[in-house]
């Protein structure tokens, strides 16, 4: 368990440097993505739905990002694109590709679609939580 | 003359922004803040993640307009804080044109907050953290950590197509598994290429194309879609031609 934050945590400071995060804002993004994926696990155990749950651990970091973005005055992208990673479907995607090349159409068929449901949940995710961001400041911003 | 020099303060903001993985919203607010900061009544935008269309309308309704073609993206969050940080000057502290474009072109030319090492080291952390967490504690996580590593520093240095490299990378990740699955037949070849080509996923891309069709925005949203898209074929048929050639023997 606690390898297991500790690994988030790592994943996520790790992919902010690849994505060139400021050095200030890492440490926030660690912790949205540290929250995300208890956020999954929860909802995981719960539901037993990876969907939901990913939906539900994607909201959980774009709350933490538009927090971290109003205290240290950044983006709130910023704090999302590394947040989210612990949470991509890279091995559905993976196993998706391997399926299709052994000609297993069935199987591909099956990854395939939970890849896509899975990367729409965490995009939903995001959208959802920024529109909700956005209700209160008026003028321009709602869009 | 202040005006041509307010659209060019405004153009390289944009191009900034876009060249350096910013969603279009943004883009385009922030250059429609900053043209009416320097007192430009109508300010209109059209960003694309390929191109950049602004035109700026003074009281005399006098208009200037510029286009923008925008090659060779990246993702440097670092710059896009930075330019988030002008803007905000801008539209507040109503900082002078010239000084703004001075500023502009230290961002642009502002070197890498972290050293070659650091970020060859974080995509090997990256890696191996990523595949704990999809299947825990393993031996195929050292041949990740080395293999993402080593993919770090060939993305860094080559200076081929991006489509071609990204196809490359995927021939290099699954050689390395299949590699390390023939000396030690314990390993999961699957694991260690899963792990590797992990950084080379294109997470950005894809979470700002949905920010960017679900805000309106659909033409650069399905433009950086079809662009994510592309990155992940060519992973794949890296990756395919040289797994394939395995699978099928």
């Amino acid at each position: 368990m606690e390898l297991d934050i500790l690994a988030v945590f790592l994943a996520t400071i790790a992919f902010g440097i690849i994505f060139k995060l400021p050095k200030r804002t890492l440490f926030n993004s660690g912790l949205a993505g540290v929250l995300g994926w208890g956020g999954y696990n929860l909802a995981f155990r719960f539901t037993h739905n990876q969907i939901f749950a990913s939906f539900l651990g994607v909201v959980v970091i774009t709350v933490i990002a538009e927090i971290s973005a109003r205290l240290l005055k950044e983006p709130a992208t910023l704090f999302i694109v590394s947040g989210i990673i612990p949470l991509v479907p890279g091995s559905q995607a993976y196993f998706t590709m391997l399926n299709l090349i052994k000609k297993d159409y069935q199987a591909g068929f099956e990854t395939g679609i939970e890849t896509i449901l899975i990367a729409g949940a965490i995009s939903a995710g995001i959208i959802f939580v920024g529109v909700l961001a956005r209700l209160k400041t008026n003028e321009s911003n709602l869009r | 003359m202040a005006q041509q020099n307010v659209l060019l303060l405004v153009s390289l903001i944009g191009e900034l922004l876009l060249k350096n993985g910013a969603e279009t919203y943004r883009v385009e607010e922030t250059i429609r803040k900053v043209g009416s900061a320097y007192d430009f009544v109508k300010t209109e935008v059209f960003a694309l993640p390929t191109g950049l269309f602004i035109s700026l309308e003074d009281k005399d309704s006098q208009s200037w307009t510029r286009i923008k073609r925008i090659k060779h993206q990246t993702t440097n969050l670092q710059k896009v804080s930075m330019v988030n940080d002008l803007s905000r000057q801008i539209t507040t502290g109503q900082i002078e044109v010239n000084q703004a474009l001075m500023e502009l072109r230290e961002i642009n030319n502002h070197g890498d907050s972290y050293s070659a090492v650091t970020s060859y080291l974080a995509a090997g952390i990256g890696g191996v953290t990523f595949s704990y967490l999809v299947y825990g504690l393993r031996l195929e996580l050292i041949p990740a950590f080395i293999g993402a590593l080593l993919l770090e520093i060939w993305m860094h240095s080559n200076n081929i197509n991006k489509f071609m490299a990204e196809v490359v990378s995927g021939g290099i990740a699954s050689t390395i598994g299949i590699v390390s699955n023939y000396f030690y037949p314990v390993l999961d070849y699957n694991l260690i290429i899963l792990g590797i080509i992990i950084i080379l996923v294109p997470g950005v891309s894809i979470t700002n194309a949905a920010r960017d069709i679900i805000g309106g925005d659909s033409l650069a949203g399905i433009v950086r879609g079809m662009n994510a898209l592309l990155t992940a074929l060519a992973i794949a048929l890296g990756v395919a031609s040289i797994l394939g050639v395995k699978i099928l023997v």
